[in-house]
């Protein structure tokens, strides 16, 4: 891998740190594979939902990236303000958040193919849930 | 049963017909151009252009004859695809504008190989820069691609500035020197996708451009373009890690049988090829940052594959290879769809060996034919069930000791894919896209035998569609299922093509004398093997003392392994 970026990203703060979920079940596995969802809260513009991920493996391929809470996919997603390639938000409308449960497990890979690698991000706590000053997607 | 004379004419045949293939040598569309080449840019800034309000640059490298009084010469645009927009020292970033004192990472010159000598044969050739569509692409539900489309029109749009007004950084160097009835577009990767979109969104606007040959390079397809009514074809890099379920064979499956659509298709697989090789910028060494070679980045990390991975006997091809396959290939099929030189359809259509330029001779071509009497005749394009029982032309498909024989992989009720427990990845023709979950992929005949007399036959009408001077081949596109443990691991399948005419007489040419195409899919790791259905041609000149104004039935007899295992679809005589 070449160069990871030193730039501190932008949700590290206290009090996002506060909004990490609580990793269960493969933690281990998440751990060795440091895959950790760093925010979830709502877009200061819009109804959207962002869910921020980080992850030591940087988002790079050409296929879509995919979220995957529970049995829904998630494809809409953008880079980190910060221009990471480790961190990707993707975004949820309401209507997919409804629908997702806490405890749903979230996963994360390259299209909707079957028998993809997939990396894990533990599950969601929905009343982790808070309010961005960040800009949302366009 | 053929007689000993027939059998030595027919090798005859082949010998003639291998000496004239072999004769094609002398014709290396890759091989530089009469024509002295001058390099150019322009540059109208990060955010010149604006695509539902997201700022774009407007940034090209451009080659071009250095003569330009034989104009208006026709152009050729490339596009690249994603990848890191940003760099500082070897760290890289995705966003845009870059943030100082982050630079630009320059993707868009990472075809200069091949646009030079594109140029060098009359064109005038552009790479545009898309970073501002890389940073944020996937914001989008169409992961950008329409907006892909709309900066490469954009591009056109200020080529058709250039050749009428002229424009800086030109002035008037290109005033009537431009032939935009005659443009061909190249994409690379996600850049594949957006060459795609954008035949479909100059036709959606009238057509303003004449779009005539598009070229997607290891592409994705995640909108399900269909291209019928212009001249693609796609290449297929076998150990691509990065779009590594080969996805941009769809381009091929779901334009085929478009009615009257009058342009041809073909799809070039390269063994041994990756995917960033392709750009120089993005293969190791070609940048301080945001280099890799994408195989072992994201399949197998340890080289261990036997056929893509780094051991000594591997099959990988070197970027100096992977750059001859496109050399050969995309200024082939430029050459013939925007020049006119049908000399090169050969190499297209897989006729003709891969030409030296190509560096490689593990290439596999397939190709289908535009719907016209002479050029394509359907016997049966197993698209649907009734197809193993009826074929297109109304008549009896009959198989003998094939188990199983079904369809898989396209429309309800088949399976949606055809090689049970195996990942979607090493099954290009039904991999899916999360944007177009609903679409199936590619109907195909799955079958395999356990004894040497195993046939399928489809009878031809008795009457004048039985009269097939008229084309060159009796063709068919096929790949060993590598999931059927019929096959031999390693081991080519061979079989048999027999024509009968109406009065009995028959023939047979043996695939393995033709086409090296049902080899052993190869690869441990990953997202190989792969099953990927290559044509196989049959020249009707083989089939010595049929006649060929009366055939009856084409017979696939595979009476060479005791047992087998196959995927095939569209068998056709074709020109």
């Amino acid at each position: 891998m070449n160069g990871k970026s030193k730039t501190t990203f932008r949700w590290s703060s206290p009090a996002v740190a506060a909004l990490l979920i609580t990793l269960s079940g493969s933690a281990a596995m998440a751990q060795a594979q440091k895959n950790s969802i760093v925010a979830l809260q709502t877009a200061s513009s819009g109804s959207n939902i962002e869910i921020v991920i980080t992850s030591d493996e940087a988002f790079l391929r050409s296929e879509i990236p995919v979220l995957r809470i529970g049995k829904q996919e998630i494809i809409i997603s953008g880079p980190a303000e910060d221009g990471s390639v480790y961190t990707r938000v993707f975004y949820l409308s309401p209507e997919q958040f409804r629908s997702a449960k806490s405890g749903d497990r979230v996963t994360f890979q390259y299209g909707s193919g079957e028998g993809e690698r997939q990396r894990d991000f533990g599950t969601l706590d929905k009343s982790k849930l808070t309010h961005s000053s960040r800009r949302g997607r366009p | 049963m053929i007689s000993k004379p027939k059998r030595f004419a027919a090798a005859l045949a082949t010998l003639c017909l291998l000496f004239a293939a072999g004769a094609t040598f002398a014709q290396d569309p890759g091989d530089p151009g009469p024509f002295a080449v001058v390099r150019a840019e322009y540059d109208y800034g990060d955010d010149a252009f604006r695509f539902s309000d997201q700022p774009t640059e407007l940034r090209a490298v451009v080659y071009h004859p250095k003569d330009l009084s034989g104009g208006p010469f026709p152009l050729v645009v490339f596009l690249h695809g994603y990848h890191p927009t940003c760099y500082l020292g070897s760290a890289f970033f995705l966003q845009w504008p870059c943030t100082p004192p982050r630079e630009p990472i320059p993707s868009y010159i990472g075809y200069e190989y091949e646009q030079e000598i594109l140029a060098s044969y009359g064109y005038i050739v552009t790479s545009i820069s898309a970073n501002g569509v890389n940073a944020r692409d996937t914001l989008f539900f169409d992961q950008g691609m329409t907006w892909r489309a709309a900066l490469i029109q954009r591009h056109l749009d200020q080529w058709n500035t250039f050749n009428t007004e002229g424009a800086e950084p030109f002035g008037k160097l290109f005033v009537g020197k431009v032939d935009l009835t005659r443009v061909g577009t190249m994409g690379h990767s996600r850049g594949g996708g957006g060459v795609a979109r954008h035949y479909n969104y100059n036709r959606e606007l009238g057509s303003p451009y004449g779009i005539r040959a598009v070229f997607p390079l290891a592409p994705v397809d995640r909108l399900r373009e269909v291209l019928d009514s212009v001249n693609f074809a796609v290449l297929l890099p076998y150990c691509d890690g990065d779009v590594a379920d080969l996805q941009g064979v769809h381009y091929f499956d779901d334009a085929r049988y478009v009615e009257g659509d009058q342009t041809n298709k073909h799809y070039v697989l390269v063994m041994g090829g990756n995917h960033s090789f392709y750009n120089t910028v993005w293969a190791p060494g070609g940048w301080p940052a945001a280099t890799w070679d994408d195989w072992l980045q994201f399949e197998d990390p340890s080289g261990s594959d036997p056929f893509c991975g780094t051991g000594g006997s591997s099959h990988r091809l070197t970027q100096e290879q992977v750059h001859g396959t496109l050399r050969a290939y995309l200024t082939g099929f430029i050459r013939i769809y925007l020049g006119g030189e049908a000399k090169f359809l050969p190499i297209l259509k897989g006729d003709s060996p891969p030409p030296p330029s190509a560096m490689t001779s593990e290439i596999h071509v397939s190709y289908h034919p535009k719907d016209a009497v002479g050029s394509r005749l359907t016997v049966n394009s197993l698209l649907a069930e009734d197809r193993l029982s009826t074929n297109d032309l109304g008549e009896p498909v009959t198989p003998s000791g094939l188990d199983p024989y079904d369809l898989c992989g396209g429309e309800d009720p088949q399976p949606r894919h055809c090689l049970e427990g195996q990942p979607t990845r090493r099954q290009p023709h039904t991999t899916p896209s999360p944007l177009m979950m609903k679409a199936r992929g590619l109907s195909q005949l799955r079958f395999g035998w356990d004894d040497a007399t195993a046939e399928w036959t489809n009878q031809i009408p008795d009457d004048s569609t039985s009269d097939v001077r008229g084309y060159a081949v009796v063709q068919f596109r096929a790949s060993v299922n590598f999931n059927d443990p019929r096959n031999i691991p390693d081991v080519p399948q061979d079989f048999s093509v027999i024509l009968t005419d109406r009065v009995g007489n028959s023939a047979s040419a043996l695939v393995s004398n033709n086409s090296d195409a049902p080899y052993y899919p190869p690869g441990q790791v990953g997202a190989v093997p792969k099953v990927v259905l290559n044509t196989i041609r049959i020249p009707l000149a083989q089939f010595i003392g049929v006649d060929l104004s009366q055939v009856r039935s084409v017979r696939i007899q595979f009476n060479q392994r005791d047992t087998g295992a196959l995927l095939l679809t569209d068998l056709i005589f074709a020109d």
